[in-house]
């Protein structure tokens, strides 16, 4: 399953509603609840987080990971979360939408 | 934290080092995961580059955006800096209010007295006038010629023969038109008035480059002489007052002097032409007959009359040295055809290109360079402004010391401190800036009014150029008084700073803000000591004798509107006024004159014998009044020798003249003038006698010697030159407040064509003096302002001495020192200071005053009255200034200034 174009921001940002993380965990934790089936290109996941802190959307600072490894910890801003309620509505209307049409015989 | 993190993203290299640093990381982790899987390495690092896609692209990516995000910080980050700065800054002179009230005010009055001179020398010499296109190419005409008798004659003015001779020969190189400003008589009886008119040629317009704000302007068919068209283009300003901006007023007809005219257009808003002064009503100059209705029918072609001034735009590619050239050659040809065919007549006939602001040409208003001086004075007093501020603020920064190396040493750099102290400068700065540009408002258009009485009221000086000199001078302050502080913060060594306590003795460093003092002295200094000059000249120009007694006398003058004479004549109507005003209350005497004081004076050719007529002609001008009964009476002009000329002095009888003191001295010498001969209007005239001897008169100026002049009975004025043309009153009480009762009287007796204008000769004198009376009132209030700053100065520095050698004059007092002696101390500072000061204000003086003796009269820069007077009131400051400090000094308590230490 590929990543449906201008998902992934939402993807990444509902994510990192949870909790802070480093590029590498959030790529784990996609994969996680996915089961695995979403072929992510990481690079892309990367391009995504910078964006999302041009944005403001989120902040990265550079920390040490649990395996005692230098990495860029991103964390949610205020107005991440503002973005990501008014995304994830967006999306759960557009896909009610979509499937009841889908589902017309 | 934030912050500390993102510093290194502060260049481009870091950031690109910042997102490799982050892909380099997930690509290890993703390899150490997949060979802890089990996975060989190489396989590893083959499979996690293939998860991650194209490095090449996603690092473009990313560094695109963090790239854009650290420049988006640290602009953020530089503004809340400058903020901080200016929250910081705020507090600051908000905890210090009196400090701080001092500094605006110091710099409001600085920055308002320096603006408000501005406007007006800009409005003077720089401001090219409104409306006209390319100022650059216009240029104004000079003359210069010799007369008959081979005087040298430099004139702004031509006649219209010349003008027309001028504007054809130079036609080639330059557009030349005329123009002549003249009061008019608007409207008929009781409802008309006396306006400003502007006669110009039909080519001023063009030349100028000027369109009309409705209908149109004349053209050259409807000013063909001899009496051109009677049509009126009307300023823009009467046109709002007297119409309320009717648009309907094109057609309209307007009676202007002895003729009906209709308005054709409407000139712009604020356009006065050429010069400052308001114009209500632009007329052909063709129409000049409408207003001086005595000219003669060929007076378009006659030399005679000298009126108009002349106004030239270069034709493209031309320069002024041809046009010069051209018209120079024209005016020499054009002299040569009136006068002897003589080579000197041509060799010396000269046009000269001049500026186009006439005050900025050779026949500029005595007031200009007065204002000039003004506006020069003005910037220092903005520089002594500066300097106390720059004072003020390197007390505070020194007293702030301690706190300023505590933020150096936790890591402040200097450039931020540097940054904070500029900060403060600059606010400072532009609230001194606001409270001066109030002060430039109001007081520009007082000062204007009284610097330029003939400024359109509709102008004032003060404008975006004037708004745009303060906000630049506000930054420049703000830079030049935080300089100092800045420098001295910039050079401190921290260690010292931080172990110095903030109230006791460090190393005094007197050396900047003494010279800072020193500078306010000698400033001070030379401004009172120019205002004292100016006072003394002003006194000077009031107390010389003019001959008259000035004082509560009023000219009447009438003038004469339809075509066709008087009704028994003007000189009649004259002498009738004359008799009539006698028997007003309030009115001591009257008499008829020919001349007017301040206002007009003429000569005629005369004859004595003894004399020949070359001894005669180096007296030039030898000036000549013929004048009514009660003359001497009514001026107050003293008779030394003889009598005065007496209403028996009829035409039938013995021709008599009376003359002036100087006259007798240069005709006769030492020998009883009383019997003399004089042949007025010239050898063929009868002998007049001398019956009389007047004192000296300053008929026209006050500052040159009086001229050689004497008097006739009207009468007996064979000359043929016209007779009376005013009526001289002596009123008994202020003149000014006669002026209704004496129109009242004569308003019954005054046919309805005849405008009367009536003005009072105090007026006159007050407008010569003027410029004295300005310099002295502006340079004493500047005086004072650089006065009190400089008063203000000394007492922030002894009191912040004072202050810093509490320790030193604590123990001094244990040791034994008198209160008195402290005082002695702490004052003799300040008098050595000050003293320095004014022995480099007496010497600025000296040099400086050389190029104002021309303005100053009957008074030297070393004036024996006005030398001790200014160095006694800059000690007295002084004294005062430092007696605060001083009792403060002595107040010392040794126990709690030991203590401390």
């Amino acid at each position: 399953m590929q990543v449906i174009k201008g998902t992934l921001d939402l993807i990444v940002l509902k994510t990192l509603s949870w909790q802070p993380m480093h590029g590498f965990a959030i790529a784990a934790a996609i994969d996680e609840r996915f089961g695995g089936e979403l072929a992510l290109e990481e690079g892309a996941l990367y391009q995504s987080l910078r964006r999302m802190e041009e944005r403001e959307l989120i902040t990265g600072e550079w920390g040490v990971s649990e395996n005692n490894r230098k990495a860029r910890f991103y964390k949610i801003t205020a107005r991440g979360r503002q973005q990501l309620r008014r995304e994830a509505a967006d999306w759960e209307r557009y896909s009610v939408a979509l499937t009841r049409l889908l589902r017309l015989a | 934290m934030r912050r500390f993190f993102r510093l290194p993203l502060s260049s481009r290299p870091a950031v690109s080092a910042d997102v490799d640093d982050e892909i380099c990381a997930h690509l290890e982790a993703r390899i150490h995961q997949l060979v802890q899987d089990g996975m060989p390495p190489d396989e590893a690092r083959r499979v996690a580059l293939q998860r991650f896609g194209d490095v090449e692209t996603t690092r473009r990516a990313m560094r695109g955006s963090a790239q854009r995000y650290a420049i988006r910080l640290r602009r953020r980050d530089r503004l809340s800096g400058i903020a901080q700065d200016a929250r910081n800054t705020l507090r600051q002179l908000t905890r210090s209010p009196g400090v701080t009230a001092v500094i605006i005010i110091t710099l409001g009055l600085g920055i308002g007295a320096t603006a408000m001179m501005f406007g007006l020398v800009d409005r003077l010499l720089f401001r090219p006038p409104a409306h006209v296109r390319d100022p650059g190419a216009l240029g104004r005409l000079y003359t210069s010629h010799l007369d008959g008798e081979s005087q040298a004659i430099d004139q702004d003015e031509v006649s219209y023969l010349r003008y027309t001779q001028l504007r054809d020969g130079a036609r080639e190189v330059a557009d030349v038109a005329a123009m002549a400003g003249a009061s008019v008589i608007v409207g008929r009886g009781a409802t008309s008035s006396r306006v400003a008119a502007r006669f110009v040629s039909a080519n001023f317009w063009t030349v100028l480059g000027v369109k009309p704000a409705l209908g149109r302007f004349f053209g050259k068919d409807e000013d063909q002489p001899p009496d051109g068209s009677n049509v009126v283009v009307l300023g823009n300003a009467y046109w709002r007052i007297t119409v309320g901006a009717d648009s309907n007023v094109l057609g309209r007809q307007l009676d202007i002097g002895t003729r009906r005219f209709t308005v054709i257009g409407v000139a712009p808003p604020d356009f006065h032409g050429v010069t400052p002064a308001r114009v209500d009503v632009w007329l052909p100059v063709t129409t000049r007959r409408a207003r001086d209705r005595n000219l003669p029918a060929d007076w378009y072609a006659k030399n005679n009359l000298w009126w108009l001034e002349l106004v030239a735009r270069l034709r493209p590619g031309a320069t002024p040295t041809q046009a010069e050239a051209a018209l120079t050659a024209t005016f020499a040809r054009a002299n040569l055809r009136g006068d002897a065919n003589d080579a000197t007549v041509r060799n010396r006939a000269r046009v000269a290109w001049g500026p186009l602001l006439a005050e900025r040409g050779p026949r500029r208003e005595a007031s200009t360079p007065v204002a000039a001086w003004l506006a020069a004075i003005a910037g220092i007093v903005l520089l002594l402004a500066c300097s106390n501020v720059a004072n003020l603020l390197l007390a505070r920064a020194i007293r702030r010391r301690r706190e300023i190396a505590v933020r150096v040493a936790l890591g402040m750099s200097r450039s931020r401190l540097l940054a904070q102290l500029l900060v403060e400068g600059v606010i400072l700065a532009t609230a001194g800036s606001a409270l001066g540009l109030a002060i430039a408002f109001a007081g520009g258009r007082a000062l204007s009014v009284f610097l330029l009485p003939t400024l359109a009221p509709t102008e004032h000086v003060f404008n975006g150029r004037v708004l745009a000199f303060a906000a630049a001078t506000a930054v420049i302050v703000g830079l030049l008084a935080s300089t100092a502080p800045a420098l001295w913060a910039m050079r401190q060594d921290i260690s010292t700073l931080v172990k110095a306590g903030s109230g006791k003795a460090s190393s005094r460093r007197p050396g900047l803000r003494t010279i800072l003092l020193v500078s306010q002295c000698a400033l001070s200094t030379t401004l009172l000591l120019g205002a004292g000059l100016f006072i003394r000249s002003l006194q000077n120009a009031r107390s010389i004798p003019l001959g008259y007694e000035a004082r509560s006398l009023l000219v009447v003058t009438a003038e004469q509107r339809d075509p066709g004479p008087l009704p028994g004549g003007r000189v009649a109507l004259y002498r009738e006024f004359a008799e009539r005003l006698r028997g007003v209350p309030g009115v001591v005497n009257a008499a008829t004159t020919k001349q007017i004081p301040f206002a007009t004076s003429g000569s005629t050719a005369i004859s004595v014998p003894g004399h020949d007529s070359a001894f005669l002609a180096r007296l030039h001008p030898i000036m000549m009044n013929p004048v009514g009964p009660n003359y001497f009476e009514t001026m107050g002009t003293r008779i030394i020798r003889g009598r005065a000329l007496e209403p028996q002095d009829g035409p039938q009888a013995q021709r008599v003249i009376v003359v002036s003191d100087s006259m007798t001295k240069a005709l006769w010498a030492s020998e009883n003038p009383i019997g003399k001969c004089v042949h007025v209007g010239g050898a063929d005239e009868p002998c007049s006698i001398v019956v009389g001897v007047a004192e000296n008169v300053h008929q026209y100026e006050v500052r040159a010697e009086p001229a050689i002049q004497y008097w006739i009975p009207e009468s007996q004025n064979q000359g043929g030159n016209g007779g009376a043309l005013a009526v001289m009153v002596r009123t008994s009480g202020d003149a000014q407040a006669m002026m209704p009762t004496v129109r009242r009287a004569l308003q019954s007796m005054t046919p309805p064509s005849v405008y009367l204008t009536i003005w009072s000769v105090p007026d006159a004198v007050d407008r010569i003096v003027r410029p004295w009376r300005i310099g002295a009132m502006v340079l004493t209030a500047f005086g004072v302002l650089g006065l009190m700053i400089a008063g203000m100065g000394l007492y922030s520095v002894l009191a912040y001495a004072v202050s810093q050698r509490s320790t030193e004059l604590g123990i001094r007092m244990a040791l034994g020192a008198t209160p008195f002696s402290v005082i002695r101390r702490v004052v003799l500072d300040g008098v050595r200071v000050v003293m320095v000061g004014i022995v480099a204000g007496v010497a600025i003086a000296m040099v400086a005053g050389r190029s104002i003796d021309s303005i100053l009269l009957g008074v030297t820069t070393i004036d024996p009255r006005v030398l001790p007077a200014t160095v006694a009131t800059l000690l007295v400051a002084a004294l005062v200034a430092s007696a605060v400090p001083a009792w403060r000094a002595s107040r010392v308590d040794p126990a709690d200034a030991l203590r401390a230490e």
